[in-house]
């Protein structure tokens, strides 16, 4: 805590609410930044903050909520709303039972989850999966900086299996008021015509709400990788493996692998890509592990999509590889620096 | 020395005896003042000058001294308090054990002294200690680095020595390649354990300054007594150069030159690794010092800081518009934001100069897991730059955190978690042969 001499502080330090002190702190911080200077050498630092970091993530993702509203009403907000309300909930009880500061990344959790929900998804469904999300894919692992899985997926896998008709059966198009069951991905599965590249691109294909203006998640995307906000290592060997492994295996078995271009305009790979799978928590922090794991999450998510009983792989997948980003960095790790040989006497 | 004695600049008034027979040299003329003989490093004798300018000549120096023998050269660097290798002992290593001499004027630091204005006019005097340096070190290669932006230096320099005779190497002006530990391997592809010096492996490392002050001692007879002091940093209302006797109050230099908007910090030499002048009054300009800087201590981060555009704001991401404009950076000593966890963003291994990996060393470290784990990932490599400190988004002082873990196995006196063993041949230390492990 700083020196007791703002407005926050006066009212954090007051005894009714001194309870919620980390709350007028986290304001604090924001809207005034920190009265903290360096001690000793390095005597400056750079003005990257995770404050800073985390708006750059929002702000890239301001495109796909721009367009989610347009395509599919008002109603996206409210649910937008409802994710922030509802995860905002369990992280300021996390935080003023920890008393530690409001953690910035859940600003990120709480509006990636509703993008990648359908845009048919009753509020309390959202309520409910941030909530889950929050709290058991970040907060019992310890907070921000601790957790295995990614929030906003687990949050989504849960509300996935526990109310599947709502979350896998009923679709909408953007700007129509008829529910259908069948995605672009879904249609390729049934042999059936599928949209055109442009209507995928600008998004005119049902899917869930954010990932849909897909013009919109590549340039929200290109711009966390220009700022180094994100890594371009995993997105790029995801992508590039999508497109290998599909051309290789639409060209074996074409009725169950779709080709390349589809496979990168449908379905949450772009939005995965560019957003989920480059969590730097999540994913591996070694650079060999980043190109592993988007090797890895490119091979099962086409897999999933061509063969496995959902049509959508890409959840699956980047949570399948945040389970296995610590090992991947190990063996990294043991592979770059071999324990020393034991010198015999 | 005695209280009250009277001392001319340039005389020889103390002598360190032991493995170094360093000389110290007054650099002012006046009335001794103080002795104060301590066990620690902080010896030191005060001198209250009389403002006389003159200095006393070493005596055997002249234009024919820089071409006689290399005996008479060395008892005349003995005599004017540089410390570089003579067969009188004035450093670690002696004169026949110098390998290389890399003559450096790299800027790489937030602020620089300007290799211009201490060289440009003094071309002809570098060549002269260059020859000066060949005689002394017959053998040794004798090379010159500069950076990128005093290339007109470098070429100017290069046609006034003879053709072979030195090399010349133009590098990125990147913080930190200034430091021994960068410019070793590029200048001389030689590498060499870490935490020893240059010296050690038979490398002379000496910045411009003092390849002048070697010239002005031998050809002009004139003692080691003053140095080019930059003033940087936003808290000076000029940001100047000038000339002051070694062993200058700090306070005497910057108190009529900084700004009344303080409070200022000031740091000597470097922001990214400089010691904190705490007590300007008691702090001397040193023989190595070449920038002293203020920077304000800034206690408020601003309105909205995360979300301006920071034209002026540094930063080795691409997240303000400093990146893609070109003004003047500021410089505060405020944090920029609340420190958090580690979100492993991946910042620091990309820094590193030394190519470890700090955001998986920090975690072991600050996990008190002090095992040979953290020697095979290399900690003994870290040169302490801080660099990654610099650069954290989450305000970790990871570079603090990585130097407790090299530090602490030896304090506590493990022999197994002892870092690398010297493998290469060094010079002027003793090296504990150690039992093999059973």
């Amino acid at each position: 805590m700083t020196k007791g001499t703002t407005l926050f502080a006066r009212l954090g330090s007051a005894k009714p609410l001194r309870r919620f002190a980390v709350i007028f702190h986290t304001l604090d911080g924001i809207l005034f930044g920190t009265r903290a200077i360096t001690t000793k050498a390095p005597h400056i630092l750079d003005h990257i903050e995770i404050k800073r970091y985390m708006a750059l993530v929002i702000l890239a993702l301001v495109p796909s909520t721009v367009a989610a509203i347009v395509f599919f009403g008002w109603y996206v907000l409210a649910m937008i709303i409802a994710s922030y309300v509802c995860g905002g909930v369990v992280e300021v009880a996390f935080a003023v039972i920890r008393k530690k500061d409001i953690e910035e990344g859940f600003l990120v959790t709480g509006l990636i989850f509703p993008l990648v929900l359908p845009p048919t998804t009753p509020l309390w469904v959202v309520g409910v999966g941030v909530a889950f999300g929050v709290f058991f894919g970040k907060e019992v692992f310890g907070g921000t900086g601790r957790n295995i899985f990614n929030p906003a997926l687990v949050g989504r896998l849960f509300v996935t299996i526990a109310f599947p008709e709502m979350l896998s059966a009923s679709w909408r198009a953007p700007f129509a008021d008829a529910i259908t069951s069948a995605t672009p991905l879904n249609l390729y599965r049934a042999g059936q015509p599928l949209p055109p590249v442009g209507d995928l691109l600008l998004g005119l294909a049902p899917g869930s709400i954010g990932e849909v203006f897909r013009i919109g998640v590549i340039a929200g995307g290109l711009l966390l990788l220009a700022t180094r906000v994100a890594n371009w290592r995993v997105p790029f060997a995801y992508l590039a493996t999508v497109a290998a492994f599909s051309a290789v295996g639409n060209a074996l078995a074409p009725g169950k692998f779709a080709p390349p271009q589809i496979q990168l305009l449908t379905g949450g790979l772009l939005f995965g890509a560019f957003f989920m799978a480059t969590d730097p928590v999540t994913s591996p922090t070694t650079v060999a592990g980043k190109l592993i794991a988007g090797v890895l999450l490119g091979v099962v998510t086409v897999l999933i999509r061509g063969l496995g009983g959902y049509s959508e792989g890409v959840m699956f997948s980047i949570i399948l590889m945040n389970t296995f980003a610590p090992l991947i960095d190990h063996l990294v790790l043991s592979l770059k620096y071999r324990p020393a040989k034991k010198r015999t006497p | 020395m005695q209280k009250g004695a009277l001392v001319k600049a340039g005389q020889v008034i103390a002598r360190a005896t032991g493995t170094i027979a360093a000389t110290l040299v007054a650099s002012v003329s006046g009335s001794v003042d103080d002795v104060r003989v301590s066990d620690g490093a902080a010896d030191a004798i005060t001198i209250r000058a009389d403002g006389s300018p003159g200095w006393t000549r070493i005596e055997m120096a002249g234009q024919e001294a820089a071409g006689g023998t290399p005996e008479t050269i060395e008892r005349i660097i003995s005599q004017s308090g540089i410390a570089i290798p003579t067969r009188f002992g004035t450093a670690v290593i002696g004169a026949e054990d110098v390998e290389s001499v890399i003559i450096s004027g790299i800027n790489a630091d937030v602020y620089n002294p300007s290799m211009a204005l201490i060289a440009a006019s003094r071309l002809a005097d570098l060549a002269s200690a260059m020859r000066i340096l060949r005689r002394i070190y017959p053998a040794a290669v004798i090379a010159v680095a500069l950076d990128t932006r005093s290339r007109s230096l470098l070429r100017a320099l290069r046609a006034l020595v003879p053709q072979g005779d030195i090399e010349f190497h133009l590098l990125k002006p990147k913080f930190p390649q200034q430091r021994e530990e960068m410019l070793l391997p590029v200048v001389l592809g030689k590498g060499f354990p870490r935490g020893y010096k240059a010296i050690n492996r038979g490398v002379l490392v000496l910045g411009l300054q003092t390849a002048l002050a070697v010239h002005e001692a031998v050809v002009l007879g004139k003692p080691a007594i003053d140095r080019i002091v930059a003033l940087g940093g936003p808290g000076f209302t000029r940001n100047i150069h000038l000339r002051a006797r070694i062993g200058t109050a700090i306070s005497d230099i910057v108190d009529s030159r900084l700004r009344d908007r303080g409070p200022y910090r000031l740091v000597e030499n470097s922001l990214l690794t400089g010691r904190r002048i705490t007590a300007p009054a008691t702090t001397a300009v040193g023989q190595e010092t070449d920038t002293i800087i203020a920077v304000p201590e800034k206690e408020e981060g601003g309105f909205l800081p995360f979300a301006v555009p920071g034209f002026r704001k540094d930063s080795y991401s691409f997240t303000f518009a400093s990146r893609f404009v070109r003004l003047g950076k500021e410089t505060d000593t405020n944090l920029h934001g609340e420190e958090r966890p580690c979100i492993s963003c991946g910042f620091c291994d990309e820094v590193c100069p030394a190519r470890i990996l700090p955001s998986l060393l920090h975690r072991y470290v600050k996990r008190a897991v002090i095992d040979e784990t953290i020697f095979r990932y290399k900690i003994t490599r870290c040169i302490d730059c801080n660099l990654c400190t610099y650069v954290c988004p989450s305000k970790i002082d990871v570079a603090s955190l990585v130097r407790q873990g090299k530090a602490r196995p030896a304090a506590d006196g493990s022999r197994e978690l002892a870092p690398d063993e010297p493998s290469m041949p060094l010079k002027g230390i003793k090296i504990n042969v150690k039992e093999p492990a059973l």
